[in-house]
């Protein structure tokens, strides 16, 4: 029988977790904090227990009445809501060789009665890279969505710094030789990244859906600091780059990173990036996960290929639970952009899963 | 870039127009495609390569050989998010790299790109139903005849049928 639970069934929820080692921070409920206290969202999970095997489910509910059309929907269609992963998640379990089909099958069913009964149209995801678990049974498509690298993290720091490009090593000892150092930062840090962060994001210019409000750091000011923390690179006192990471269940993830503009040809990236490495094998993780690129294989990425070759498949899976009010919403959606005359949108051609939350940018060639 | 164990499936570029108006102006080649063909130009090559890069339903593009030859076409059609399905086409332009399992290769990475990138769950195509060569290739990769349009075509002064075949994202053969 699967069960659910939210942010406020804290004890239960870790108690659950405590079973499944694989389980990280994507499946703790302190990532909830982050989510909750600047978005509409609810961070919940759904789980099932068979004797000592637990399969778990973690996710973020996301209320329609957020999209630009939003007061049409809950007019038209009354509340609606879709259901999304953090950043990475999909299922955390602990059987030795895999979730059996027919379990699979059977909390897929209850998963589809319970998004149902939430009005939950459609669920969108990103899977744990390391763990890989595709499996999620019927209705779910499952698409491989390019890499990341990783980190292993059970290697001694001379291993890890001989694992670097020789390019790598090169830039991480010049920054170390102009003086640039590594140090960890307090909750000040955390008030000192934002400003960073929205200059890196400018000089990007990233998508809308990156610039995540001040309340949203100042949730990870709260949270604690064994979970979240923040790293800072420092030229004369200084702050010339920083990063923030999140750890759990002995894999890290390195969250948000900025450099200061001015002080880009210090490369203190480098040697940032390295000595997290480092902490967080001070810390006890056994891998570290740096992600992909922005955009396939670009700059970003490349530049991860210089702590480590390790590269794992990256899927996305995606399930539509209310056929009937997905059809509606793209109508809607069709009929708000049409109405910002984005005359030649075409739900067909929108490859973005699902259609109501695609960013239409006319004349692209998708 | 799409790539397979003996073909790399790329964009098409402008260096491969002159070829292309070849094979679209060879009757061997044609007397298989489906629809009607009219001779044509580079200068037609060029308006229509203009045509198709800015079209998001139906993606074209070159089949490179691993001797690094532009070979053939390949693409998908009609492509549907929604439903999620899409068309499938290709020819092999090059006589010298046919039967030599290219288009099997093609095939297989472009049908498996559209499943696992794109998220289709099925593909369809039509084939003349006197196109054996065609025909076996689509159901080596797991294409199923779902039904046949009687007399669709016209062709060296006689009806002919097409078949109608479609494949769903698990009867894709890799092997
Ligand atoms: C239809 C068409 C794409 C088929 O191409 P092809 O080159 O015959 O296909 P392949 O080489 O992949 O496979 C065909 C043969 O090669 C053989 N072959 C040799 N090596 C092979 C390998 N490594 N892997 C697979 N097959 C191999 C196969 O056994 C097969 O032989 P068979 O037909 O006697 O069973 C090609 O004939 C063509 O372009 N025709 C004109 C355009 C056309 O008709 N397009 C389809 C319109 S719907």
């Amino acid at each position: 029988m699967m069960q659910s639970l939210t942010t406020r069934d804290r004890d239960k929820w870790l108690e659950v977790i405590k079973k499944v080692p694989s389980a990280d921070c994507y499946a703790h409920p302190e990532l909830g904090k982050m989510w909750e206290a600047s978005y509409p969202y609810s961070f919940e999970a759904v789980y099932a227990e068979f004797g000592d095997k637990v399969i778990f489910y973690p996710f973020l509910v996301r209320p329609l009445i957020e999209l630009p059309f939003g007061k049409k929907i809950m007019e038209e269609l009354g509340p609606c809501f879709d259901i999304t992963s953090p950043e990475y998640g999909g299922i955390f379990h602990n059987f030795e060789d895999g979730v059996p089909y027919d379990i699979v099958k059977q909390f897929n069913e209850e998963f589809g009665e319970f998004c149902k009964r939430r009005r939950i149209v459609t669920e969108f995801g990103r899977v744990q890279v390391l763990l890989s678990n595709t499996n999620l049974g019927p209705g779910y498509n499952v698409r491989r969505m390019g890499k990341v690298v990783w980190v292993d993290l059970t290697k001694t720091p001379e291993e890890l710094e001989a694992g670097m490009t020789k390019e790598g090593r090169k830039k991480m000892r010049k920054a170390v030789r102009d003086g640039v150092s590594v140090r960890e930062m307090g909750p000040e840090g955390f008030e000192q990244f934002p400003p960073l962060y929205y200059q890196t994001m400018e000089y990007h210019t990233a998508a809308e859906r990156y610039y995540f409000p001040k309340s949203f750091f100042e949730a990870m000011e709260r949270m604690d600091e064994k979970f979240c923390f923040i790293l800072g690179a420092y030229f004369e006192e200084k702050l010339v780059a920083s990063i923030i990471i999140i750890q759990h269940g002995g894999v890290a993830y390195s969250y948000l990173s900025a450099t200061n503009r001015d002080y880009q040809e210090l490369r203190p990236n480098n040697l940032l990036f390295f000595d997290m490495l480092l902490k967080c094998k001070e810390r006890g993780c056994h891998s570290f996960v740096l992600g992909g690129g922005a955009g396939g294989e670009d700059g970003t990425y490349l530049f991860k290929l210089n702590f480590s070759q390790l590269e794992k498949d990256f899927f996305i899976y995606d399930r539509l639970h209310i056929p009937d009010l997905y059809l509606k919403l793209i109508e809607l959606k069709t009929e708000y952009e049409h109405n910002c005359s984005h005359e030649d949108f075409d739900p067909q051609s929108v490859s973005f899963f699902p259609i109501y939350r695609a960013e239409w940018r006319p004349g692209e060639n998708h | 870039m799409i790539v397979g164990t003996k073909t790399l499936i790329r964009a098409i570029g402008d260096d491969d127009l002159p070829k292309l108006v070849q094979w679209r102006n060879d009757k061997s080649i044609q007397q298989n495609l489906i629809g009607w063909h009219f001779p044509v130009s580079l200068e037609d090559e060029k308006l229509w390569l203009e045509r198709v890069r800015g079209d998001r339903k139906n993606k074209r593009f070159a089949i490179e050989a691993d001797s690094g030859e532009y070979i053939g076409n390949i693409g998908l059609y009609d492509i549907d998010f929604i439903n999620r399905h899409c068309g499938f086409g290709i020819f092999i332009g090059d006589p010298r790299y046919r039967g030599g399992g290219y288009a099997t290769d093609a095939t297989t990475a472009l049908v498996k790109f559209a499943i696992e990138e794109l998220g289709m769950v099925r593909l369809w195509l039509t084939v003349l139903a006197t196109n054996d060569k065609a025909i076996k290739l689509y159901e080596r990769v797991g294409f199923k005849l779902e039904g046949v349009l009687r007399r669709q075509n016209f062709r060296g002064g006689e009806y002919v049928d097409e078949n109608l075949m479609g494949l769903l994202k698990e009867e894709l053969i890799t092997t």
